[in-house]
């Protein structure tokens, strides 16, 4: 089967599984995302985190531990993992999906941690939340305190099962998922899945 | 409030014809525009990767030789409230480029804002040195260049081309730079009466600040990134798509993989487990 007919099938599934819903109306399973929602998602999440960067009892390694704790729910690290792999994800085996899915956690852990750093009092507004197709929300903030200009910082949230979760986050027009994929395509076209796996273990066993 | 004051001036007879100007131009611009072939973000649309890897290794032995040491010296001789100064002077310089782009993108509230910070900041602004528009609460300065304007009248980018010396680009923005030159009054309308060394200066002190204002985020990039070729590309390819847009937030199918977006949903929808035949591994 080539990937077009593939995507035919699927475009095709999708919309027979649709019909059904047609006649109930809206999808009563999921309510939609709303801006206030989003808006208090946001604002809740940096209030925290901003107060465990700021609080000096922490050390680094707890505030890391802090934040990982709070960001496990509210972020859905498997759909954002699959995001970034794009379509590289469908020809992957289910065997290398889910040690990918597994590497991607402390990969992102890493990235997390390599980035905490960066922190030097900044704090931050919400300018703008607003939903922008029925199941995503997009809410614009600045961050402020940073050398030069203020950051425009867009957090890009989608309904999924557990509620509104962050899949991505865009700092002046550059998506962190769009860029990850970008890096991820170049090892997976030059060495192959296999590659990429390799990489990903090598880089968590560097950082440890 | 001067703000208010600068967009209240719109109806003078100056700007009146400067709009005008710009609309004759604007029509010109969309006849021409129709013929040719409509953007899309295309993502790493790079054909000559082979070529591009080469010159970008090349861009980056001489930077590791020359520019960051020299941004380094720079940012080690001059205060930091001196370093904005001297940015606010380059930026000001660069406002009949920018001022030219905006009237031809149709952009009239950023072109008043342009020719308004220019007055102020060159005014009070002692020469330029100083934002004075800033001060007064002015929004975040902007910048328009001519590949920007043919972005917007649907000019595609064409494929990611490594230029050595200049860094990363496209045909549409590098026939953008040869433009933005010949618009640029300062590099040659006035070529007489600015020496060659301050036209040469300007483009070396353009560069300096750029990467001076860089250093921790280059040597970010290089130290976190797996591939740092393949990031400074998808960086630039994205900063560039967020300028031309001026900022509005990136429309979804541009930036997810709509498959793995439909899919997303499909696994809910069906529960079922991944589909058969589509395995590439061995």
């Amino acid at each position: 089967m080539t990937a077009h007919d593939q995507m035919t099938r699927r475009r095709l599934l999708a919309a027979i599984a649709t019909l059904p819903m047609l006649g109930s109306g809206p999808r009563a399973a999921r309510a939609e995302p709303s801006a206030e929602k989003a808006r208090a998602l946001i604002q809740d999440l940096g209030n925290q985190v901003l107060e465990i960067l700021r609080d000096p009892s922490l050390s680094n390694d707890r505030k890391l531990e802090r934040l990982i704790d709070l960001l496990e729910g509210p972020i859905d690290l498997d759909l954002v993992a699959r995001l970034i792999l794009g379509r590289h994800w469908r020809s992957a085996s289910e065997a290398q999906r889910q040690e990918y899915l597994e590497l991607f956690r402390g990969y992102a852990l890493n990235f997390l941690a390599s980035k905490l750093h960066l922190y030097r009092g900044q704090s931050y507004e919400i300018l703008d939340a607003q939903v922008i197709s029925e199941r995503d929300a997009l809410v614009t903030t600045r961050i402020l305190g940073n050398q030069g200009p203020p950051l425009k910082v867009d957090w890009r949230l989608r309904d999924q099962d557990g509620g509104l979760m962050a899949i991505d986050v865009v700092v002046e027009g550059v998506s962190l998922i769009v860029t990850q994929r970008s890096e991820f395509g170049s090892v997976i076209e030059r060495d192959g899945f296999e590659g990429l796996l390799a990489e990903l273990r090598q880089r968590i066993r560097q950082a440890t | 409030m001067m703000i208010r004051g600068g967009r209240a001036g719109a109806g003078t007879p100056g700007a009146t014809a400067m709009r005008k100007l710009a609309s004759t131009w604007l029509v010109l611009m969309l006849l021409q525009g129709c013929a040719s072939v409509p953007t899309s973000a295309q993502q790493d649309d790079d054909p000559l990767e082979p070529m591009n890897r080469a010159i970008f290794e090349f861009n980056n032995t001489l930077d590791g030789l020359i520019l960051e040491p020299a941004a380094r010296m720079y940012r080690f001789a001059f205060p930091q409230a001196a370093r904005d100064g001297i940015g606010n002077f380059l930026d000001n310089l660069r406002t009949p480029v920018v001022l030219a782009n905006d009237l031809m993108q149709g952009e009239f509230e950023r072109a008043e804002m342009t020719l308004g910070r220019f007055m102020l900041n060159t005014v009070l602004g002692v020469g330029g040195f100083v934002d004075v528009g800033a001060m007064v609460g002015m929004p975040d300065r902007h910048t328009e260049d001519f590949g920007q304007t043919l972005a917007v009248y649907g000019v595609a980018s064409g494929p990611y081309v490594m230029l050595p010396l200049l860094g990363p680009s496209n045909p549409r923005d590098a026939t953008g730079l040869v433009v933005d030159a010949l618009i640029d009054p300062f590099s040659i309308l006035f070529s007489d009466a600015v020496p060659l060394e301050a036209r040469l200066g300007q483009r070396g002190a353009m560069m300096l600040r750029f990467r001076e204002e860089n250093i921790e985020t280059i040597e970010e990039l290089k130290r976190t990134s797996i591939d740092f070729y393949a990031a400074t590309r998808t960086l630039v390819q994205q900063l560039r798509a967020n300028e031309i847009r001026n900022g509005a937030p990136a429309p979804l199918d541009e930036i997810y993989d709509e498959d793995i977006y439909d899919e997303d949903i499909y696994d809910e929808t069906f529960d079922e487990p991944e589909d058969p035949g589509d395995d590439d591994s061995p």
